[in-house]
């Protein structure tokens, strides 16, 4: 019966019937990757790129002048960081990200990593490693104990433990074998989320604290509260220079666990008018224990923090802080021995006296690092200062419940015993090396299919002339939900 | 049997004509639809220049 109406088509129609078809099966495909019913899928993207027709997954490489342009063949990364785009037809959970590189990067560069932009108006990544030189060398020189499963990895200088198991037994109760100094003196963690144990003793005094210095910008801290109910009480400026809307969100957290979230939407009434408008924000805090809270206050650098009240004055701000009153004459103390200083105005450029040490920060927009530690004097603010550790306004209320991280300045202090940490080496094979990362995309920033990733050599550019980072291929394989836990998911509504 | 030939010929182009005019116009569509989802793995720089070669080569025939 098929073949007679088959016979009696004309073959117009017959090849129609088949182009019919063909673009049938074309649409098909296209639509098989854009729903990805399995929920898993990898995108790949090298150098040269060779033959490829379309415009491909992973791309728009950015800022051009951090990228070696003479071979545009060739990705070779000469600044840090680098933005890159990876397109997704629709959102995934997870991205394994596989790197390829030639490594042609100088000693003060030994950390590569990698990371997904998780909020956009703060800026903020969460970075994974790729490689960290500093751990490799450890491992040759130190005892290894590496669990088997959740990749956790253990340094010891001495042979104190046989297993991963009676490590983690000891570090739950906050006693370390060796460690006659605390577990903040003979402990380093990398890419680890390592709880906090900080307490307080009972004797010491709390009382509120209020901080009037102006301050731009996202900026988190730890904050110490004992048991009760307490309130934050902050005071913003909307500097309006910019077009964008600029809500303020301030969260509370306690060992990653969230306690309270507060938002102040932006109605940007009065966007790029330079017309200053003051909005203010009270949060109150459950503390159920005892303990370090942290504070995160995300906003654009469109916004100031004129004021802020805490019920406690044990607050000191972690990794940055970007004073901005003018008026000058600050002090901040830290515990880093390193301090990174950036301004974006010409009017901030001058002194710092770091510690015993006098510096200049001579040049807008670049990073300068300092060496040093202690005290912080400032003859002008309105400079961006970051360090690996936390900054306060005044030394006695500085204290750092994290354990020390492992950066590209790390120095060991001779306590040191341990290094805890969740890292892979990368695989070597000539030249090239493999370094492969997991990151989190469920609360990763996503804007027109795209997610912003960041590739970071902490230290490469202006520094460091000759060194780079050839990158051969980065593949992306990404993982979420099946076609059929959507439906579930709709029909379960 | 040469007519025949000669015929089925210009068929086929002008077939062929459909068949790339209907696939832009569908990839087209879907990329308003979904932006990139075609352009990702296709440039349609490539598909409109056939399309074209394919439709001035229907038009000199006739």
């Amino acid at each position: 019966m098929q073949n007679i109406i088959w016979k009696k088509l004309t073959p117009a129609l017959k090849l129609r019937l088949i182009f019919g078809l063909v673009l049938l099966v074309l649409i098909t495909i296209f639509l098989y990757f854009k729903v990805v019913p399995g929920g898993h899928i990898t995108y790949h993207r090298a150098w040269p790129r060779g033959l490829a027709s379309g415009q491909g997954f992973i791309y728009d490489f950015k800022p051009g002048e951090r990228l070696d342009i003479s071979d545009p063949e060739i990705l070779k990364m000469i600044g840090d960081p680098l933005y890159f785009s990876l397109f997704t037809p629709r959102p995934f959970d997870r991205a394994q990200v596989t790197v390829t590189y030639r490594d042609g990067l100088a000693s003060t560069t030994p950390i590569l990593e990698i990371g997904a932009l998780k909020n956009k108006l703060t800026g903020s990544y969460e970075l994974r490693p790729l490689e960290n030189k500093i751990l490799d060398d450890w491992r040759e020189e130190w005892t290894v104990l590496e669990a088997a499963v959740g990749q956790a990895l253990v340094l010891q200088a001495e042979e104190n433990y046989r297993s991963v198991a009676d490590f983690f037994s000891d570090l739950d109760r906050g006693e370390l074998r060796g460690c006659d100094n605390g577990l903040t003196a003979c402990l380093a963690v990398y890419n680890y989320p390592f709880r906090s144990v900080y307490r307080l003793p009972d004797g010491e005094e709390i009382s509120a604290l209020e901080i009037n210095q102006p301050l731009r910008g996202a900026h988190q801290f730890y904050v110490y509260l004992r048991p009760g109910d307490w309130q934050f009480d902050l005071t913003f400026v909307d500097l309006n220079l910019d077009q964008a809307a600029d809500p303020i969100t301030v969260s509370v957290s306690r060992e990653t666990v969230p306690v309270v979230s507060r938002e102040l939407s932006d109605k940007n009434l009065e966007p790029i008018s330079g017309r200053s408008e003051e909005r203010s924000l009270s949060l109150p805090v459950t503390a159920e224990s005892a303990g370090v809270y942290k504070v995160e206050i995300k906003v654009s650098d469109d916004i100031v923090i004129s004021s802020l009240r805490s019920p406690s004055d044990r607050l000191v701000f972690i990794n940055k802080i970007w004073p901005v009153s003018g008026s000058g004459g600050l002090r901040l103390y830290t515990d880093s021995s390193y301090l990174q200083v950036k301004t974006f105005n010409p009017a901030s450029l001058g002194k710092i006296i770091f510690g015993d040490r006098t510096f200049t920060v001579d040049q807008t927009y670049k990073q300068f690092n300092f060496l040093s530690s202690g005290e912080i004097r400032l003859e002008k603010d309105d400079l961006i200062l970051e360090t690996n550790g936390v900054l306060a306004f005044n030394q006695e209320a500085l204290f750092n419940p994290s354990v020390k991280g492992i950066d590209r300045f790390f120095v060991p202090n001779p306590d040191l015993k341990y290094i805890l940490a969740s890292y892979k080496p990368p695989f070597s094979s000539g030249e090239w090396k493999e370094a492969t990362a997991e990151l989190t995309l469920v609360d990763a920033h996503r804007e027109d299919g795209r997610y912003t990733l960041l590739l970071s050599v902490p230290g490469l550019g202006a520094e460091t002339p000759g060194s780079f980072l050839e990158i051969g291929q980065i593949s992306v394989e990404l993982k979420g939900r099946t076609l059929w836990q959507k439906i579930r998911s709709w029909i379960s509504r | 049997m040469a007519k025949d030939k000669i015929m089925d010929k210009s068929i086929i182009k002008q077939e062929i004509f459909y068949f790339l005019s209907a696939a832009l116009c569908s990839f087209i569509l879907m990329e308003i639809f979904w932006p990139r989802v075609v352009l990702a793995y296709l440039n349609l720089n490539w598909l409109l220049l056939i399309w074209l070669v394919s439709a001035i080569s229907l038009l000199r025939k006739r």
